[in-house]
């Protein structure tokens, strides 16, 4: 009997092989959709890993001068002491290779001796011909990355010249190196011996930082008491927050990825389910010779099992081919995000190739689940009755729509409970999709109802026929109308997501860049801060109306190692976009009493509020400050405070800065300025100089490629959802044919009949577009106020724009109304008698 | 000799090959990749002084640095016994290498020619166990150095230091690794021993290929050692130390494989040290020698003529899985000495930027027709 059985299922696909197609397709763009992702996730983790571990090395902390700079006698102190046994002393210095023009690179100046302990050479291990001793011996030698060396024609042994501190110096290559990191376009330091490099920074006597390898006593020990002026950070704690961070993002990726299965999911079911209404006379049959209903739900789910199969596997090839490309865009992102420059990427693990082939054969099972039981449900007769099905659709849809009611409950509650839990913010989301999907075919029947008396005005009896043929057809519709409507929402959610997002980040830049022009050092972390003299220069210009020196510094809290910006406020005020604390109460507090700012996504990690104290290490001891309000910072990279210049100077005693606001003076535009600013900075190395439009630009600029991504997956989601809907309104239509013929023969023209055909899916479109709709701003609400926060720490305002919500309505009614063209077509043609010679 | 010149010589990379095994690439052995990238060099030693006549030494001065020869190093090797007689075996040695002949000209505190290496190894005899340790660093900035008033020899936190008048040495030595640490006091009982030739010791025929050499062969030991944890308790210990000096610019001559080297302190107050030069072959080259002190201190030279070397046992490291002769009888005939030397512990393996075997070894045997006992160090390099 089972032979029969799968035969029965075989021929039946036979006839039908688009039907079988739209299946494994299906299936397969799910699976390849999340395979994809993963892979291109787990490419970018283990990157990510690598590169931190390129960077970090060994090393478990940091020595750092908690302003000026570190004294080198401190090094061998902690040696001759006992108190560390693995250190390594770092000068670091930005340098321009070749002249002022040249391409930027950081000069590291190590001990060849004691760096091998802790990172190959930052990483870079030492190609052929290296030559440590000449290295360590002989001032004003460099070993330079292979890929300068090719861009430059240099060899051991050629001379180059570096542009640093305003002045060029001619250096000898004694050996290159090639990069662990395999990354053209990360960007490689020059490395030089310590000495060396302290002699062409004329920083003789103090170092950049000191990176060791500590034991957990040792750790406590150093950490309890540091020398004075510096402070011990682990090296990991930087990174930890980094982590964090990536990890929200691949798992907004995994959601999407998620998001395309279970839409895919919804393809499957409604294919089977189609499959099984249309084999209704047949699985009648087969109950009337005597199948049971065990052996039909086997026989059904068993041809699910050998369709996920085959979906599964072609959707892990697709989903290798697309991983290539969204690897490049994840790890753009992360780089872009977390790095400030690109991130090589890593082979993946083979897990996620086992994961996907389960998910996609257990997505397929339990798709068809439903459709089997409804196979093996039916009795004999009722299987050959059409009628029955379609009344039983109908109250099936209002069941599922009063089902969708517990479902949004248990939705609101997963993200009640987890308050700030993103798995469970994910599971809420995942449920009120769900419950939109429930709902949709009950909206769609309501929505025809309502517009029969339009369409009965609007088109006569073919409208008519048109609107009541789909709620009479919701058994075939009604899950690719869902899956659409599903499909379509998160379209509409993600697009309006993204605009709310980038609406807030442009009023954010807005808020926060007062200043016209903007100067900062390469790197403000190396610790060379501007003399004051430069600012004194710099007022003195007659473009000039006034500048607003900062300082930025990192320091080590309870909460980790986090940024600290010490600023005056402009002529516009202090440029801060408040999100607790009353702004003008917040910034005149500032003035008076040890107050402090924080941002927001701080404020959120560690429940920091208005009113809290903070306690900061400073130059005078352990400090605490009073948080009076709480900014928005989309930026990453832990910016935590904001501070008045003069709190600083008070507590701190390097009193340089490493950046400047330029407001120009009234009369003046930013590119005569930059011309006169630039002139002024001339001989400066380091200084990095942007306007505000630049700034602005660039920001906006890797919003967009951060966001590309997101773009891609909700695209393939919807195109998911456009074969669904197609494989549907194919079925239906196609399985019509009888129907159109009476109606041919009933003297309907062959126009008539395609625009009647046209009409019944565009209205499906309309339907799904409708439903989708409301539950897209959902979607938005929740990305934005939920998992964004959650993610990230960002809140930003929900701005529902009609482009995002209109191209989703079109999407959806675009989808459906080409899934009609070829049933009308089709229908059109039809002759009088082929269709009916059955009759 | 000693021996421990072709340790340094991959430092300067001198044609030594086989004489140490190539550090390997393996990134978990950082100092190895340091030994290798600073070895990676090839210089003829000129602008060096080179160990070419006798020479007659003065004290302090030639316990501190001679910084115009290519290498150095202050050898220290002892047996010592704590509580309830247990036995340690101790090995601290600082050695110097120049990489270039002369000082970089530069306002950097951190400029220097001078590359320091330092090794301490502890065998703990009844736990079995083999502790070894090593820090590399620059000769700049007070990380290393030495000096002979005060005396002081000094690698990082690890340091020998003290009063070097001559027969009247009195040193303080102390190291410590992650799980062993030693702080013992060292008082000479016999006046410095001039080795080879007054002092000159021939490593190959070539002239200039020698070093200069001289051992203060019995150092009456006592102090604390700890071994474990931080918060081990220490034991008290005492016993005997031998100290070996050396300093050269050349290396071993082509054809010599490596060597082995005995150090050994016996019960009638004697003290022996020998080195057989081990060719490719196997066999003793003509530079071997060594020296018998009496317990009044009269000095005895041994050239290998004097010397019957016979390998008893090995032991295969499983680490290296190199096999190393660790059983010895070693025979002075016209002094009636017959020796069987057996190590403490067979592991004594150590495994740093360098490899070679290095342990304390347990001496019986007969002087005279008399039962003899004692206690040395073995070295074993070029394996």
């Amino acid at each position: 009997m089972s032979g029969l059985l799968a035969l029965a299922a075989g021929r039946f696909y036979l006839r039908h092989p688009w039907q079988l197609a739209l299946a494994v397709a299906g299936i397969s763009l799910g699976v390849a959709v999340y395979v994809g992702v993963d892979l291109a996730n787990d490419s970018a983790r283990r990157a990510f890993e690598l590169s931190t571990e390129v960077i970090r090395g060994q090393t478990t902390h940091r020595l750092l001068p908690v302003g000026g700079s570190l004294p080198e006698q401190y090094f061998s102190e902690l040696l001759r002491d006992g108190r560390v046994t693995r250190a390594a002393p770092i000068v670091e210095t930005p340098v321009r290779i070749g002249g002022n023009g040249g391409p930027r690179r950081t000069l590291l100046g190590v001990d060849p001796i004691k760096e091998a302990g802790f990172r190959d050479y930052s990483g870079f291990v030492p190609g052929r011909g290296a030559d440590f001793t000449r290295l360590i011996t002989e001032p004003g030698t460099v070993m330079v990355p292979d890929a300068l060396a090719e861009e430059f024609s240099l060899e051991t042994g050629s001379s180059v010249d570096i542009w640093l501190d305003g002045r060029l110096v001619p250096v000898e290559v004694v050996g290159t190196m090639r990069s662990v990191a395999a990354s053209a376009e990360t960007e490689p330091p020059l490395v030089t011996d310590i000495s060396t490099a302290q002699q062409l920074v004329a920083g003789t006597g103090s170092l950049s930082r000191i990176d060791l390898v500590l034991s957990p006593e040792q750790a406590r020990s150093l950490g309890e008491d540091p020398p004075s002026g510096t402070i011990l950070v682990a090296a990991a704690g930087q990174s930890d927050a980094l982590t964090e961070m990536t990890r929200a993002f691949r798992t907004n990726l995994t959601a999407l990825g998620l998001l395309a299965l279970v839409v895919g999911m919804f393809l499957i079911y409604s294919t089977m389910a189609f499959s099984i209404v249309q084999r209704r006379p047949v699985i009648g049959v087969l109950r009337a010779i005597g199948v049971d209903r065990r052996q039909l739900l086997g026989s059904v789910l068993s041809e699910a099992i050998a369709l996920g199969a085959v979906g599964s596997a072609i959707g892990l090839v697709l989903g290798e081919v697309l991983a290539r490309g969204l690897v490049d865009m994840v790890l753009r992102t992360i780089g872009d995000l977390y790095f400030g420059n690109a991130v090589s990427a890593a082979d993946p693990s083979n897990w996620i190739y086992a994961r996907g082939a389960l998910l996609g054969l257990g997505a397929t099972l339990v798709a068809a689940f439903g459709p089997a039981i409804d196979a093996s449900r039916a009795a004999p007769d009722a299987a050959l009755r059409r009628a029955a099905l379609e009344r039983s659709t109908r109250s099936r849809a209002n069941f599922a729509a009063l089902l969708a009611v517990p479902v949004l409950v248990l939705a609101a509650s997963l993200l009640l409970i987890g308050s700030r839990s993103l798995v469970m913010a994910f599971a809420g989301l995942f449920f009120v999709l769900c419950a939109g999907a429930m709902l949709t075919p009950f909206a769609t029947l309501l929505l025809m109802k309502a517009s029969e008396p339009v369409a009965r005005r609007g088109f006569g009896l073919a409208g008519l026929m048109a609107v009541r043929g789909v709620g009479a057809s919701l058994s075939r519709t009604g899950v690719a109308t869902a899956a659409l409507a599903v499909a379509v929402a998160t379209v509409i959610g993600v697009g309006v997501m993204i605009s709310s997002f980038r609406t807030s980040v442009v009023s954010w830049l807005d808020t926060t860049l007062t200043a016209d022009i903007y100067l900062t050092l390469d790197q403000p972390r190396a610790g060379r801060p501007f003399g004051s003299d430069l600012l004194a220069e710099l007022s003195a210009l007659p473009e000039v109306g006034s500048v607003a020196p900062t300082r930025y510094f990192r320091v080590r809290t309870a909460f980790g190692e986090l940024g600290v910006r010490a600023a005056e406020p402009g002529p516009e005020g202090w440029g801060v976009d408040m999100i607790a604390g009353e702004e003008g109460a917040a910034t005149a507090a500032l003035e008076i009493v040890d107050a402090i700012l924080v941002t927001e996504p701080i404020s959120y990690r560690f429940g920091l509020g208005v009113g809290d104290a903070v306690r900061l290490p400073t130059d005078s001891g352990e400090q605490a400050f009073t948080i009076t309000g709480v900014f928005r910072d989309y930026s990453t990279g832990n910016n935590a405070f904001l501070l008045p210049l003069e709190t600083y100077s008070r507590y701190w005693r390097d009193h340089g800065v490493t950046g400047v606001g330029v407001h120009l003076a009234s009369g003046y535009d930013a590119p005569e300025a930059a011309q006169a600013i630039r002139a002024t900075l001339a001989d400066r190395a380091g200084v990095q100089f942007r306007t505000t439009e630049a700034i602005e630009e660039i920001t906006l600029a890797v919003f967009d490629r951060t966001f590309r991504i997101t773009e891609v997956l909700r695209w393939l989601a919807g195109s998911i959802a456009f074969l669904g809907i197609l494989s549907a309104v194919l079925a239906i239509e196609l399985e019509r044919a009888r129907e159109v013929a009476i109606l041919r023969a009933l003297g309907f023209s062959p126009r008539e009949l395609a625009t009647q055909i046209l009409t019944r899916t565009g209205l499906l479109g309309v339907a799904a577009g409708m439903c989708a709709i409301p539950l897209g701003i959902a979607l938005a609400g929740l990305l934005v106020h939920v998992i964004n926060r959650r993610s990230f720490g960002w809140t930003m305002d929900l701005a529902v724009t009609p482009a995002p919500v209109l191209l989703g309505v079109v999407l959806a009614l675009a989808a459906a109304f080409f899934a009609g063209i070829y049933p009308a077509l089709r229908g059109s043609r039809t002759g009088l008698d082929g269709a009916l010679r059955d009759e | 000799m000693n021996s421990r010149l072709p340790l340094v010589a991959p430092l300067i990379a001198i044609g030594c090959a086989g004489c140490v095994q190539e550090p390997t690439d393996d990134p978990a052995s950082p100092a190895a990749m340091a030994v290798r990238y600073l070895s990676d060099g090839d210089d003829d030693g000129s602008g060096y002084a080179r160990a070419l006549e006798p020479r007659v030494f003065e004290f302090p001065e030639d316990h501190g640095s001679h910084p115009e020869f290519r290498t150095e190093w202050w050898y220290f090797t002892g047996n010592v016994f704590g509580s309830s007689r247990r036995h340690y075996g101790f090995e601290v040695t600082f050695f110097r290498v120049a990489l270039a002949p002369t000082a970089p000209e530069s306002r950097s505190a951190w400029a220097t020619n001078q590359f320091w290496m330092a090794h301490f190894a502890l065998t703990d005899t009844v736990s079995g166990r083999f502790h070894a340790a090593e820090r590399l660093t620059r000769g700049a900035l007070g990380l290393a150095g030495a000096s002979h008033a005060p005396f002081r020899v000094w690698v990082e936190d690890w340091k020998i230091e003290g009063s070097a008048e001559a027969g009247a040495e009195s040193f303080r030595l102390r190291a410590r690794g992650e799980e062993a640490e030693i702080d013992l006091q060292l008082e000479s009982l016999k006046p410095a021993v001039a080795q080879g030739d007054r002092g000159l010791d021939a490593k190959g025929p070539e002239p200039g290929n020698a070093s200069y050499y001289y051992s203060l062969p019995r150092l009456a030991v006592s102090g604390s050692v700890r071994v474990g944890e931080d918060d081990a308790e220490a034991d008290e210990v005492e016993g005997l130390a031998w100290m070996d000096r050396e300093w050269a610019t050349s290396a071993l001559s082509e054809g010599i494989a490596g060597w082995d080297w005995f150090a050994l302190q016996l019960s009638d107050g004697r003290d022996l040290m020998y080195y057989r030069l081990r060719g490719d072959d196997g066999q003793a080259s003509p530079e071997s020698g060594g020296t018998l002190v009496a317990a009044g201190g009269e000095v005895r030279r041994l050239v290998r003529s004097d010397v019957v070397l016979e390998v008893l046992d090995y032991w295969t490291s499983p680490l290296s899985e190199v096999r190393y002769p660790v059983q010895w009888r070693l025979a002075v005939p016209h002094a009636q000495l017959d020796l069987s030397i057996v190590p403490y512990i067979p592991n004594q393996e150590v495994d740093l930027s360098v490899r070679y075997w290095e342990g304390a070894v347990r001496v019986s045997g007969t002087a005279g027709g008399q039962a003899i006992g004692g206690s040395g160090y073995l070295e074993l390099a070029g394996y």
